[in-house]
């Protein structure tokens, strides 16, 4: 029979143990780096903010991040991408958020070498959207579950007694840093790019169980690629619905990590999936401009630097405001041109 | 008082104080300040949090000052979280309990809260048509939500809306929708907030000079004109005043178009933070 007084300790020093160390915890970098920044226009941030209607938000993932720079470029913008991040947040995102938008403003919907594939989301992942000030959970996965860890994080386990531990002796992991971002030459050597690309390849071909990027979608990618045709068509018909202007862009990337996607591998991939989703929207394509292999606009294989990220978002910018009238109004055009210029 | 009449005849007081987010105390000062410079209409909904404490406060005060239940119109609004729950004749209920009263004078959805709004609107159809509700409408909805509710048929045309309106956000489009179809519109955050365009604006500091009134008085003044009745929230009683003292003169034609070319669409309350995927 249990013993009801040792019962009765024992889940008092439990509590104890979590109630009184999760707040220690909270205060460690390995914690806060857990959470995304609170970047969006939530019911917080629109109080104390004035500034309204704005003309463009960036959903996507890494490349999109750091794929575009709006400051002077005379265009009100919010890039709500983030390090990684799947199309199901984008899509919580912008119903959350997308009030901040004017009318008919722009919706450019990065589009990354695998976005035609879905990925299992982890505990995480759930955790990582958790403190956006949202009505919905932006990654309804796990949401319960990420939820009490956020309040008692020692549930982690050994990587919270560690990240404790560390903090404790003086030797807390560093808060992130956009700081190797931040810089306007790209600091890899040749021999570096060349690994770095691999490894972005080899990455992607383990997330997502593929052993040759040329063979066939494997029947789990076929079915994660059916979620994500609906779920773009979603977010399309979301935004058309409500009057805004969805616009495919597919970023580029420097010639070590490009020849690495061949053309088949584009059509299986990238192409295709955009056929299938099947909805008329502009498609701006860079992954075969030549002006942006350079590896001098990136600061690594994959992502554009300061340098690149001006110079991306202007070549976008210039290329919306000369879309057709059907997509872009005579008015948003000017609009657009004249900012631009 | 001076009222204005609904589709079904309903009487609505031309001016409405809100109530949202007041602690008992604080309301308890305010309306009683209200009702002593004139004003009938509350607003509340449930998603404020404090419909129990609007019922008290006013029982309270009708009593205090004499009048009766029916010297009044309330408004209140059923929010996002009872629409997925989805009893909405028990909220209902729930609500007039809370506000300690038979009936609420205007019923409205808080959102279109999208998958629900259309159904919720048919159940508030069947709670106007038993007498708990003397008047139902709906609050922050666009042209497309309406054209979506029509789409599915309605049987009792919404007597009243409620959505951000004031001079740096006209909604024409919305304005004009409901015109045609005689629903009366409830402007909420009808001053912007006195947010720095309105406040240091010149066009409205020009015509509150001429007519000897403060720039609110004058944004107040265009509302009335729209035939737009201003739901506003103050905690200050001699704010409670100087937002009644309005029906002493009247903006040219002129004036309400200058005012009005103020309008840039901009929305203090972004919408879908509050409900998402408006």
């Amino acid at each position: 029979m249990i013993n009801i007084k040792t019962l009765s300790k024992k889940i008092i020093r439990k509590s104890l143990y979590y109630l009184l160390l999760s707040p220690v915890l909270k205060r460690t970098n390995w914690y806060r780096n857990m959470f995304v920044e609170n970047i969006y226009p939530s019911n917080s941030w629109y109080r104390q903010n004035p500034e309204r209607n704005f003309d463009l938000v960036v959903l996507g993932s890494s490349s999109a991040k750091w794929a575009f720079d709006f400051t002077n470029s005379g265009i009100k913008a919010m890039n709500w991408a983030q390090q990684p991040q799947t199309l199901i947040e984008d899509y919580n995102l912008f119903r959350n958020f997308h009030s901040i938008l004017r009318k008919g403003g722009v919706v450019l919907i990065t589009v990354m070498p695998f976005t035609g594939l879905n990925k299992q989301t982890g505990l995480y992942d759930a955790l990582k959207y958790l403190h956006v000030d949202a009505h919905e959970p932006i990654q309804p996965h796990l949401y319960r579950k990420a939820a009490l860890i956020s309040q008692i994080p020692l549930l982690l386990g050994l990587p919270a007694l560690k990240a404790l531990v560390k903090y404790c002796i003086g030797k807390d992991a560093p808060l992130k840093s956009n700081k190797n971002a931040m810089v306007n030459e790209n600091h890899m050597d040749e021999a570096q790019l060349i690994q770095n690309a691999l490894n972005y390849i080899n990455g992607w071909k383990m997330q997502f169980g593929i052993k040759d990027l040329s063979n066939p979608l494997t029947p789990g990618n076929l079915k994660g690629r059916e979620y994500r045709i609906n779920l773009m068509r979603t977010i399309i018909d979301f935004c058309k619905e409500r009057n805004y202007c969805p616009i495919f862009v597919i970023p580029p990337m420097t010639e070590y990590l490009k020849r690495h996607l061949t053309p088949e591998f584009e059509e299986l991939y990238i192409y295709s999936f955009l056929r299938e989703v099947n909805r008329d929207i502009p498609t701006l394509d860079y992954s075969r401009n030549e002006t942006f292999r350079n590896p001098n606009l990136y600061f690594n294989s994959f992502f554009l630097n300061n340098r690149g990220r001006k110079l991306f978002t202007h070549q976008v910018l210039s290329d919306i405001a000369s879309l057709d009238s059907s997509i872009i109004s005579p008015s948003q055009r000017e609009s657009l041109i004249a900012q631009t210029h | 008082m001076h009222t204005i009449k609904l589709s079904n005849d309903i009487e609505m007081p031309a001016i409405i104080m809100s109530t949202n987010w007041m602690d008992y105390p604080t309301m308890k000062k305010v309306v009683t300040a209200g009702l002593q410079t004139g004003y009938r209409a509350f607003d509340t909904a449930r998603d404020y949090g404090n419909e129990h404490i609007v019922g008290k406060v006013l029982k309270e005060c009708l009593e205090e000052q004499g009048l009766k239940r029916e010297d009044i119109f309330i408004t209140t609004k059923i929010g996002n979280s009872q629409q997925r729950v989805g009893n909405i004749d028990e909220q209902i209920d729930i609500s007039l309990k809370n506000l300690k009263t038979d009936y609420v004078d205007c019923w409205m959805m808080h959102w279109p809260y999208p998958n629900y709004y259309i159904e919720t609107y048919h159940k508030m159809e069947k709670v106007y048509n038993s007498g708990k509700a003397r008047a139902i409408g709906m609050a922050n909805y666009h042209v497309r939500h309406f054209n979506k509710l029509l789409e599915a048929g309605i049987e009792i045309e919404p007597h009243c809306v409620q959505f951000e309106h004031h001079p740096m956000r006209t909604a024409d489009d919305i304005v004009q929708f409901c015109n045609d179809r005689k629903i009366t519109i409830q402007a909420y955050s009808p001053l912007c907030r006195m947010i720095e365009p309105i406040r240091n604006s010149e066009i409205l500091h020009a015509i509150a000079k001429r007519y000897g009134k403060t720039v609110g008085q004058v944004i107040l003044r265009w509302h009335i004109q729209h035939g737009s009745v201003p739901c506003f929230k103050s905690v200050n009683p001699e704010r409670l005043k100087e937002n009644f003292d309005i029906w002493d003169f009247k903006l040219t034609d002129e004036e309400m178009k200058e005012i009005s070319s103020m309008d840039c669409d901009y929305k203090y309350h972004l919408e879908s933070a509050s409900c998402p995927g408006f």
